[in-house]
């Protein structure tokens, strides 16, 4: 495995299924469905399993999808930098 | 981070409790996060596990959902997805920031020993009772000093550095008992005096033996309650290992609790240390919780003392117990996920049957260490020569083993 300081310097991507068809993402890339795909990102379901989340016929990851994931799974509070603290 | 009941300071709440920094009695809260934890932070950017999480790694190789797990949820890292998530994390810059200027945001505080219960499996460090009772007996020569929070300075000085962050989520005490215990009133007063209450999380664990109505009022002012209440078993071998509780008082306390959490909508958690007195009894414990739609976590397997482990059980007498435990988990089990997130009610059944499922894995796969049973009789034979019980009233089941070890 690697460390931290190696992570950083290796550049990620997410895999994205849309019906049956495959390519990649930027780790941290707006992504947009239309809510009647069938989606998987790095091999988790996404739609139709959170087509609940889509507005408007279309679900928008709007933030980097691992932290949109924590929400749309309920991992409960996810804490932010305090900068101004 | 944590305060322990002495003030030492540790990076993590789960960290071995033998690892400590810096005492809060020596360096302020902030310094001792932004300064002298970021040793911890080079070391694990670097790959190089820190020592402390050793308890945390054992949990993990039964299933059992550890504190590191929990903890990294809580800033986005899935151990799933560990290198994606952590690199998502809203903190991926600040993990390697030499020049940290965050504030804690989530804490456990210890606020000292005082307590009603003299739970065998506890420490005087833990518990004022216990600590009064084994000093009697000579298992120690001196109480422990007084807890930080016994010095109104430096709980005063701890408040202020909480009322200096704006973030604050979480706050979680433990004693002793923490409604018994002087600070625990004092510190929830000025958090609301500071308004922290309008956004923080109070999390403590109470023994089911204590009640206090001011608390309870200053409770229902905080933005949300996590609730934990100690119990190892519903059956009467609680009352010995919880000494002195009794099963009608642990009873009317947790209905009295239950009732107020509905009506607060705050998170219930049963808690338990499961013990070689108790593991043959805690499907109990999961059975209640199941019935009533609340978690259990019992935090990490229990170090020490070493022969009251559940692997001091030998391995013939833990088959039944594990045969009643599949078969409970086979009934109850449904089919989903790994739950992570043990503070979501959501799951809480879930939560329950994934717990319990750790402890069939421990039964089955942890070393037996019954060589430790003359020890642990030794032990109980010198506690009830002052409390006047017999461990044989309590766990007939077991009188063979415990006469052949010594009883």
């Amino acid at each position: 495995m690697k460390n931290f300081l190696e992570l950083l310097a290796t550049e990620l991507h997410l895999t994205v299924t849309v019906n049956h068809q495959s390519h990649k993402a930027g780790l941290y890339d707006i992504l947009e469905f239309d809510i009647n795909d069938v989606v998987t990102i790095d091999t988790i379901e996404i739609l139709p399993k959170y087509s609940y989340l889509g507005n408007n016929g279309t679900l928008k990851i709007t933030k980097p999808f691992y932290q949109w994931l924590h929400g749309a799974t309920n991992q409960g509070w996810l804490l932010k930098p305090g900068q101004s603290d | 981070m944590r305060i322990a009941n002495d003030g030492g300071m540790s990076y993590c709440r789960w960290a071995d409790k033998n690892i400590t920094q810096a005492s809060i009695r020596d360096v302020g809260p902030t310094v001792f996060f932004q300064q002298h934890m970021s040793e911890v932070r080079s070391n694990m950017l670097i790959g190089t596990a820190p020592a402390g999480c050793a308890h945390c790694h054992q949990m993990e190789s039964h299933n059992k959902i550890s504190g590191r797990q929990k903890q990294l949820l809580k800033v986005g890292v899935r151990v799933e997805h560990f290198e994606k998530s952590l690199a998502s994390s809203p903190w991926v810059a600040e993990f390697s920031n030499p020049d940290c200027k965050q504030l804690p945001q989530d804490w456990q505080i210890d606020l000292g020993n005082y307590c009603n219960s003299a739970c065998v499996f506890c420490d005087p460090g833990s518990s004022s009772k216990l600590a009064t009772e084994w000093k009697k007996l000579g298992f120690i020569d001196k109480l422990p000093p007084p807890s930080w929070s016994a010095d109104d300075v430096l709980v005063a000085e701890f408040v202020d550095t909480l009322a200096q962050s704006k973030h604050i989520q979480y706050l979680h005490f433990i004693g002793g008992e923490t409604l018994l215990t002087p600070a625990f009133k004092r510190i929830l007063k000025v958090l609301i005096q500071y308004g922290i209450n309008r956004t923080a999380t109070i999390g403590f664990t109470t023994n089911l033996m204590s009640w206090d109505d001011e608390v309870v009022e200053l409770l229902t002012q905080f933005n949300g309650v996590n609730l934990g209440m100690s119990i190892e078993a519903f059956d009467i071998v609680n009352d010995y290992v919880r000494w002195p509780a009794t099963m009608p008082l642990v009873h009317k306390t947790l209905d009295q609790w239950l009732q107020l959490a509905k009506q607060h909508n705050w998170l219930m958690q049963l808690r338990t240390t499961p013990t070689v007195l108790t593991v043959g009894k805690l499907l109990s414990v999961y059975e209640y919780a199941w019935h009533n739609n609340i978690a259990v976590e019992s935090c990490n397997f229990l170090v020490d003392p070493k022969f009251m482990q559940p692997s001091v059980l030998p391995v013939a007498y833990r088959e039944n117990i594990i045969v009643e435990m599949d078969q409970w988990i086979a009934k109850h089990a449904t089919n989903g996920e790994t739950i992570v997130n043990t503070r979501d009610p959501n799951s809480a059944q879930q939560q329950t049957v994934q717990d319990l499922q750790s402890y069939v894995n421990y039964l089955k796969n942890e070393p037996d260490n019954s060589n430790r049973l003359p020890e642990l009789v030794s032990f109980l034979k010198k506690l009830e020569s002052g409390r006047g019980n017999s461990i044989i009233s309590y766990l007939p089941e077991y009188e063979e083993l415990f006469r052949t070890a010594g009883y």
